[in-house]
């Protein structure tokens, strides 16, 4: 009798022991789907899971309803200087360094670049970039040797939970680079950015949205510019070349954003009575610019902008 | 064999082996006469820099019994060359000083050099019983008892005393042949005949008078020593052995409350080589995980050779370092993300090279290249997030009185060329912005223009000397847009017709030119 006692028992807990071993398993299998799920859309269990908000627009077409943050992003621009494809990605950034998921707080963000590039293309400059709320506390610059090193220096910056961003300007990315840096960032839940040459813009890789900007022109704003304020809003107009998961029938070119007061904001069909499109004329109802002869003088004082 | 040297009169012997020393040769004979007894004498030419870099070589090898090596000057090493130990304070981890030299001459005998060793309280007794000293056994160390070295040193030759040739025969000629002799003479004959040099290496040699010798490498207190029983040679071993030492190391550095910048791991090869890696951190370090991480990328080009038998692990530069006191109030995930930055920027600059990672900070000035300055990263002494405080920005008043920082949305480009790009511009009028401008051969219409923003020369920085007028330096700035939407930030260097000043020189030097600036976003 107690020996037939202890065979259940011995049988219920050799049961228990065996759904222990299943469930672990299950998890494993689970936690590897998970891992090599390319572009896995809101799967992330990182902090910064929830998406980026652009404007209301653009969140519509994109899958999750706004940057995804555990994604490699690209940015192409046409050739040269590409101001306007830096500012894109540099409002991106922005955003990504003042709007952590959960947390009031703002984070930094890695900048990467040759180091040639700066001769080139312009350095970066630091109260231009304030502008797009990445002050001196918020960014690092590296300046690498060569693209193989900013690719390095990425995956480095998406390995570290120290940053909320990063970015990378290089001339070349192969299909692997891409699929490599799509994983990093997947797996921290922090954007990664590329920032890429308009001849590119036909490459394969792994990133969830490639966003092609141009320069748009500037709606002037009427009232004259004071003290140093731009007279304008800083526009782009963006095409979503390519965008993992959206819809077929949605549209995903010309767009036309503008950056305000720290926010992108869509300009379609916006009718502001303060705004109108610039050209030569428009804003000679105002002196912007002193006719010759009404020159605004010598600097009363050394060092002061007149 | 015997190694040849060629000076003045012929080529002589510089130095001989053993069985060339005991068929009867000796340095300084030419090589004719050496021949002359032994027919078959193998030759090697001398090369004085070779033999440094190999004492160096050797000195450095010494550095795994005491942090205090020197390699002795070549051009007094007549009597062999030389490398000084301090082993004050070291004997204890060989077991004593017997074991520690008869470690130190069994593992250099075995790179095939020949040595002897001697210890004693003085270094000018060391070096005399190295070279001079009778021991019952040769290649024996001679090791002389603390305190009595006046006595060891009584029967040694006084050539033992690093004196040159000229002083030695002039005390051979008055029959003074042992450095005991010499200890009850008058000192003051001695110095009028010898010179200072005779007294004050007798006093050296017998502790009267200091005798410092320097390191070859700094010695710093933050040092610590794993040796092995039998030489490693898996970078996993190393690696392991790498992670024992850090820890010890952390110990004293909390200890202290001290943090290190600096680390220096120090390999000692079983073939007598040295193999080193250094790392750097941006602010004071001891975390045990943090350093391997900055170690782990130089131990695969280090060099193991056959293996290591001995590894240090030195800091040399060391700095306070605080408690963490965690924050209530403030959020914790927070706080340790800003703990991270640190390992971040280290990892990235040890790759990349030092100034590679930088931060662009803002200073109070007009001048557009001298408001924004990189830095780099590892100066950076105040917490990243405290940038505000370092450098203000720089607010001006507006005429209502309200403060606006100089550079808000859009008035300051993206980039900035650090070398304004020369253009060629056309205006509708001299001083008027330009209706279009040519850049890297391209042709841009301009849409529309804004400003002058008139920016001066800073007077109080690059003072120029009296009566030049300096208004040629005075740039008008520009933002402008041209036909596809992009936006400039052009300048005018030079003033056109200046305004009448008393003292003013009629027509600046130099013609305006145009310049590129920085692109907008």
């Amino acid at each position: 009798m107690a020996s037939e006692a202890m065979a259940i028992h011995k049988a219920e807990a050799d049961r228990v022991a065996k759904d222990q071993v299943l469930a672990g398993l299950r998890a494993r299998i689970e936690g590897i789907e998970k891992a090599g799920k390319l572009g896995g859309q809101g799967h992330q269990a990182g902090r910064n899971a929830s998406p980026l908000a652009l404007t209301p627009d653009l969140d519509a077409i994109l899958p999750d309803g706004g940057l995804t943050r555990g994604a490699l992003h690209e940015v192409v621009g046409p050739p040269g200087a590409q101001g306007a494809a830096a500012g894109f990605a540099a409002a991106l950034m922005g955003l990504a360094a003042n709007n952590q998921d959960g947390q009031d707080g703002q984070g930094v963000v890695l900048w990467c670049r040759r180091h040639y590039d700066g001769q080139e293309n312009g350095e970066l400059y630091g109260p231009g970039l304030a502008a797009f709320g990445l002050g001196p506390e918020r960014l690092l610059e590296v300046r690498a040797g060569r693209d193989h090193d900013v690719l390095w220096a990425l995956e480095e910056g998406l390995q570290s939970t120290a940053l909320c961003a990063v970015l990378g300007e290089v001339s070349d990315l192969s299909f692997t680079a891409s699929r490599r840096l799509q994983l990093a960032a997947e797996a921290r839940g922090v954007p990664a950015l590329v920032l890429r040459h308009d001849s590119q813009s036909h490459a394969v890789s792994a990133a969830q949205t490639r966003w092609r900007v141009e320069s748009e022109k500037t709606r002037w704003r009427v009232e004259p510019a004071r003290n140093g304020t731009a007279g304008y809003d800083i526009r782009w107009k963006l095409n979503l070349l390519r965008c993992r998961g959206a819809t077929a029938d949605s549209q995903l070119e010309d767009w036309q954003v503008e950056w305000r007061d720290g926010h992108l904001h869509d300009c379609r069909g916006r009718q502001d009575s303060r705004i109108r499109t610039g050209n030569r004329t428009a804003p000679r109802d105002f002196a912007v610019v002193a006719k010759a002869g009404q020159r605004p003088g010598y600097p009363t004082e050394p060092g002061l902008a007149v | 064999m015997a190694v040849v040297m060629a000076s003045h009169g012929g080529i002589r012997l510089a130095a001989v082996n053993p069985a060339a020393a005991t068929a009867g040769l000796e340095s300084g004979l030419t090589l004719a006469a050496a021949r002359a007894v032994v027919p078959g004498l193998e030759t090697v030419e001398s090369d004085p820099h070779r033999d440094a870099e190999t004492l160096s070589r050797v000195a450095d090898w010494c550095g795994r019994y005491t942090p205090w090596t020197a390699p002795e000057p070549l051009d007094t090493a007549a009597n062999g060359a030389g490398v000084w130990l301090d082993i004050t304070g070291c004997a204890h981890l060989f077991g004593g000083e017997e074991n520690l030299l008869a470690d130190l001459l069994r593992n250099i005998k075995r790179q095939g050099f020949h040595v002897r060793a001697a210890l004693a309280d003085t270094p000018g007794a060391a070096w005399a019983l190295a070279r001079f000293g009778q021991t019952a056994k040769p290649h024996e160390p001679e090791i002389v008892d603390p305190g009595s070295h006046r006595l060891a040193l009584r029967k040694l030759p006084v050539a033992a005393l690093r004196i040159t040739a000229a002083v030695n025969e002039g005390l051979d000629r008055l029959g003074l042949r042992r450095i005991g002799d010499l200890y009850d003479l008058p000192r003051a004959p001695l110095v009028a005949r010898f010179g200072e040099a005779l007294t004050q290496r007798l006093d050296q040699a017998l502790g009267r008078l200091a005798e410092p010798v320097s390191p070859r490498s700094p010695v710093t207190p933050y040092r610590v020593r794993l040796a092995f029983p039998e030489a490693i040679g898996h970078l996993d071993d190393v690696a392991a052995g790498l992670h024992r030492l850090l820890d010890r190391l952390r110990q004293r550095l909390v200890h202290d409350r001290l943090g290190l910048r600096r680390a220096e791991l120090t390999l000692y090869r079983v073939d007598g080589g040295v193999a080193r890696a250094v790392v750097g951190t941006s602010r004071p370090v001891r975390d045990v995980a943090h350093l391997e991480r900055l170690f782990a990328d130089r131990l695969d080009s280090l060099d193991l050779g056959f293996g290591v038998e001995v590894m240090t692990i030195a800091a040399p530069v060391v700095e306070v370092m605080a408690a963490a006191q965690a924050n209530l109030s403030h959020d914790l995930a927070k706080d340790e993300q800003t703990m991270q930055l640190g390992p971040l920027i280290d990892r990235l600059e040890m790759r990349l090279g030092r100034g590679s990672v930088v931060r662009l900070e803002s200073r109070a000035s007009y001048i557009p290249e001298r408001a924004g300055l990189a830095v780099s990263a590892l100066d950076n002494r105040a917490d990243l997030r405290h940038g505000e405080d370092v450098a203000p920005a720089l607010d001006h008043q507006t005429t209502d009185g309200r403060i606006m920082p100089t550079a808000p949305g859009g008035a300051r480009p993206l980039r900035l060329f650090p070398l304004p790009q020369v253009i060629e511009a056309m205006a509708e009028v001299p001083d008027g912005p330009p209706v279009m401008f040519r850049w890297r051969r391209l042709l841009h219409k301009v849409v529309y223009a804004e400003g002058p923003e008139r920016i001066a020369p800073e007077w109080w920085r690059d003072v120029a000397p009296p009566g030049e007028d300096r208004s040629h330096l005075t740039r008008d700035y520009y933002r402008i847009e041209d036909t596809d939407g992009r936006r400039f930030w052009l300048y005018r260097e030079g003033l056109y017709d200046l305004p009448t000043m008393p003292d003013a020189i009629p027509s600046s030097p130099r013609a305006p030119r145009w310049f590129l600036h920085g692109v907008f976003a």
